[in-house]
């Protein structure tokens, strides 16, 4: 009984450190673009597709090298960075044409071109209809106080901790960091300070895509397989996850995340027929937070100037 | 609103022109779509598409050939309607039996009700909606669950399951009154997703597989799967939804025209330009937005019953995410609040898939790229909104 | 003063988290009083007229309208019982025509629903072309110009005309009480003298109406109101004509600084 707990305990962990990775994505560029980036969630999740094309790449050309863990974790660093540019990529092509636009138009561009990411997957990508398997790239298990825990969960929590304290230390800590935080204040103030927005915004599009990206691989890691749709699920609940802590806030982004990610280790679990309702009770869930916190648990509600 | 057309020599000479411009309109807009459903070479398909495309160019380069059309229809706005009605009562003549053509045309009118039923939201009152498709398929089921336990025949089912659309619409609307753009499009999205796992999953709703065998209507005894016999000809099965389903559209313009011009649809445009400078305004802004969404509901209810009744079986497939954003897609490239820009891009982004089969497959990537397109280049759409008259000009 | 008093605010207090916008404000208006509220920046002016209009809802103390508390109500609401107003920045509907612009003024004093619209069209009509034939007057009243230009979209007007739009779209709710929030800002002297020869004249075509106008142009503030109120950091400083309160040391000293009135 208690095993069965202490396992529940881990997927909640590793399932919310994972929506967090993308989560917090979404908060970082609604905080400082104020443009809700809905194709966030897809582009995380173009990373593992980008990973699988690159083992399978190298496969065929260096079969003797493929499977060692070393070219693995290269592939996974490659489709990391990859989607980092990717989302540079698409600022500069369609979404910095939404800067200034309209909320609702920005909304609906960025939804249509997570469909049309996810549309290009599928049809680039071989056989990309089918779901494709995907490899734990961290196997075995480690001993931790008389429990057993698999060192992928381990490796994944521990990720998710080190990205998460690295995006804080460059917000706060750095140069960088301070610039993005004053362009997401007031863009023609830190223009006069000569920090060029444009530059700032791709730099935010990289580390928020890259960031993302891991969430991404180690979402089909943990699903032992992608799918080109897999965004829908993943992209979605990790927009939810930001948007119910409260978009623009990284705390809420992560507290959101265990939310979520509780509830849907719960259903799953306790509820008979779970797996088929863990939608239900997610967006029940994000529908009810935001009625009595219509900007969500920790959001900056926007003081209009009237 | 109509207009008072100026009196006197020079008027009757404009007045000749303008009638000549319309008739010329609608009569080629009705053969050329006649054409588009009839034909099957994909190239004559896409001829037809380059042409409209250098007419919309056109149009833009020379506003005041497009003023000149506008005008002529606002003067002539009688005949415009009757020679309309008097072209959708006939369109089925001219189709030559085709029963595909037919079964495009009831479908495309379906999603024009939608679009039109959208509208009210996104045009009018810019409130991002991505669950139309639920409220279709809320409709869809209600109906056809009451039909097929409880024995309702069509009639009986159409008022209820638009009604129970509209108490779901509602319900949508609720979480509308505090929640405002990114944050309402994500609730939004999470009822569509809610309702359709929900049909997806639940036992009396048929699961993934839906319901099937929905009893077809009948009206004083004539069976709508058999075909329609009016002066002597006969018309394919298909031609009773045909007529079905024009004359929701045709409530459905009535309902959009009438409330654009009133004060309901002058509060849903203040709420979309300045939500709080209309409340000011002494606008109830929050009774307008669920407003909103329980007119979108009831006609999309409405729709919902058309298309279970006439395809006879429905599953959750039918109603995604997906559905939502083709609905949207309808609204932004046709023309935001502008009737017949709706009623365009609906029977654009239905037809154009299905006639061009080559590309059946890219048919999402056709849809996201075209809203993208729309909202970087004419973000008002092909026909865009038009600015009200009132009494003489 | 000794017509009755329409509008009063007793004690309003408005606390943002730590930071105190407003603090124990006091103020009446007489019917058909001109009242001025002048102040440095960030001293409330804007707050005080949020609150009367039912944006912010106040920490503590009470607005009434004509003995009739307001607290609470929502802005619609409010409009309804007579009170209208127009904003710093002209928030103007701008893809509308101006004739719309002012129709929507009218809203507080039409009825007609989605019921109506639909199945009641004769009705509704006749009340729609009722509020464009008063809307086509009230253009008419502020400036034929105006008028002429009735059916283009506001968003093209100049920035004089935008705020008589603005006037007049306040002016169709028919208010009791009138506030303009800082009307002569982004104006040139020419605009100012025009727009206070508006204000002059719809004064007197309606000698009932009561205004509040928050002002930085102290020739207007000079010219127009019958009294004035100063406030700073929240706080009323004073309150009577203006020739009398700007001898006061205490309101030299919230716009120049305690050094320049020292030196004074």
């Amino acid at each position: 009984m208690a095993d069965l707990l202490l396992q529940q305990l881990l997927n909640w962990v590793v399932l919310g450190s994972i929506y967090a990775l993308i989560a917090v994505g979404f908060s970082l560029l609604f905080g400082v673009l104020n443009i809700i980036h809905f194709s966030h969630g897809d582009v995380s999740l173009v990373a593992p597709f980008l990973a699988l094309g690159a083992i399978q790449a190298l496969a065929s050309s260096f079969p003797a090298a493929s499977g060692s863990l070393a070219v693995l974790l290269l592939c996974l660093l490659l489709s990391i960075l990859l989607t980092g540019l990717l989302g540079v990529v698409l600022e500069f092509l369609v979404i910095r044409r939404f800067r200034n636009a309209p909320v609702m138009m920005a909304l609906v561009a960025t939804v249509a071109l997570g469909i049309v990411l996810r549309e290009l997957v599928r049809h680039l990508f071989p056989n990309g209809s089918n779901p494709h398997s995907f490899p734990r790239f961290v196997g075995g298990h480690i001993e931790l106080a008389g429990v057993t825990i698999p060192l992928f969960s381990l490796v994944a929590v521990v990720c998710a901790v080190l990205a998460v304290a690295g995006l804080f230390f460059i917000l706060n800590k750095t140069r960088l960091g301070l610039q993005i935080r004053a362009v997401s204040q007031d863009r023609d103030a830190a223009r006069l300070m000569s920090i060029s927005p444009t530059r700032i915004f791709r730099a935010t599009f990289f580390v928020a895509s890259a960031i993302g990206a891991v969430g991404g691989v180690f979402f089909a890691g943990y699903a032992n397989l992608v799918r080109f749709d897999f965004s829908i699920d993943v992209g979605l609940i990790g927009f939810s996850a930001a948007v119910v802590g409260g978009l623009g806030s990284m705390p809420g982004a992560i507290i959101g995340s265990l939310l979520i990610a509780g509830l849907d280790t719960f259903v799953q679990a306790v509820v008979p027929n779970g797996a088929s309702y863990r939608l239900v009770f997610i967006f029940l869930l994000v529908i009810a937070v935001l009625v009595f916190k219509p900007s969500g648990l920790f959001g900056r509600t926007v003081v209009e100037k009237v | 609103m109509s207009t008072v057309a100026k009196t006197g020599a020079p008027a009757a000479s404009f007045s000749l022109t303008s009638l000549l411009i319309v008739v010329a309109c609608e009569l080629i807009g009705a053969a050329a779509l006649r054409e588009f459903l009839l034909v099957d070479d994909w190239r004559v398909i896409v001829g037809l598409l380059v042409v409209f495309a250098i007419i919309l160019v056109a149009m833009q380069r020379f506003p005041a050939v497009e003023h000149r059309i506008e005008d002529a229809f606002d003067t002539q706005k009688p005949a415009a309607m009757v020679l309309a009605i008097i072209i959708v009562l006939g369109f089925p003549f001219t189709l030559e039996g085709n029963t595909y053509a037919f079964h495009l045309c009831v479908i495309a009118q379906l999603y024009a009700v939608l679009a039109l039923a959208l509208n009210f939201q996104l045009g009018s009152a810019n409130i991002p909606n991505f669950a139309s498709g639920a409220s279709y398929g809320i409709g869809a089921y209600v109906s056809a669950l009451l039909a097929l336990n409880v024995g309702l025949s069509f009639w009986l089912a159409l008022p209820a399951a638009a009604i129970a659309a509209t108490v779901a619409g509602f319900l949508l609307g609720l979480p509308s009154m505090r929640t405002r753009d990114s944050y309402l499009a994500l609730v939004t999205i999470a009822f569509g997703v809610v309702v359709n796992q929900l049909l997806n999953n639940l036992d009396f709703t048929g699961g993934p597989n839906g319901l099937v065998g929905i009893p077809v209507p009948e009206l004083f005894g004539h069976s709508f799967s058999s075909p329609l016999v009016i002066f002597g000809v006969s018309l394919p099965s298909q031609a009773n939804f045909y007529y079905l389903s024009a004359l929701l559209v045709a409530i459905s313009i009535l309902f959009a025209g009438r409330l654009h011009n009133s004060r309901v649809g002058l509060a849903w445009n203040a709420l979309r330009a300045d939500e709080l400078a209309a409340r000011c305004q002494g606008i109830n802004t929050t009774w307008y937005k669920v407003l909103a969404f329980a007119v979108d509901a009831f006609l999309a209810g409405f729709a919902g019953t058309i298309y279970a009744f006439y395809v006879g079986f429905i599953s959750p497939d039918n109603f995604t995410f997906l559905t939502s954003v083709t609905i949207m897609t309808m609204v932004i490239a046709g023309g935001m609040d502008n009737i017949l820009g709706v009623i365009v891009g609906a029977f654009l982004l239905t037809l154009l898939p299905e006639k061009l089969r080559v590309f059946s497959d890219y048919r999402i990537l056709f849809f996201g790229v075209t809203v993208i397109a729309f909202l970087m280049i004419r973000p008002q759409g092909i026909f865009p909104q038009r600015l009200r008259r009132y009494g003489e000009r | 003063m000794t017509s009755p008093v329409v509008l009063s605010g007793q004690g309003l207090t408005m606390r943002f988290g730590g930071l105190t916008a407003m603090a124990e404000v006091d103020f009446e208006l007489h019917r058909g009083e001109i009242l001025g509220i002048i102040g440095p920046n960030g001293a409330g002016k804007s707050t005080l007229l949020n609150i009367i209009t039912g944006i912010y809802l106040p920490s503590s103390g009470e607005v009434k309208l004509e003995g009739e508390v307001l607290n609470g109500l929502s802005p619609h609401k409010i409009v309804g019982r007579g009170i209208a107003r127009t904003f710093q920045s002209s928030r103007l509907f701008p893809d509308l025509s101006v004739l719309d612009n002012v129709i929507i003024g009218r809203h507080s004093q039409t009825k007609s629903g989605v019921f109506d619209a639909i199945f009641r069209r004769g009705r509704a009509n006749r009340e729609l072309a009722e509020s464009a034939a008063i809307a086509e007057d009230l253009l008419k009243a502020v400036s034929r110009d105006l008028f002429e230009q009735r059916h283009r979209p506001s968003g093209e007007l100049p920035q004089a005309d935008r705020r008589r739009l603005e006037i007049a779209r306040a002016l169709a709710s028919q208010p009791k009480v009138l506030l303009l929030d800082e009307p002569s800002s982004g104006m040139d002297d020419n605009d100012t003298d025009a727009l206070m020869d508006d204000i002059r004249g719809l004064c007197a075509a309606q000698p009932d109406l009561s205004l509040m106008i928050i002002e930085h142009d102290m020739r207007l503030i000079a010219a127009l109101p019958q009294r004035v109120m100063v406030l700073d950091y929240g706080q009323k400083l004073a309150d009577g004509p203006f020739e009398e309160v700007r001898l006061i040391p205490r309101v030299q000293e919230a716009y120049l600084g305690k050094k320049a009135v020292q030196n004074a």
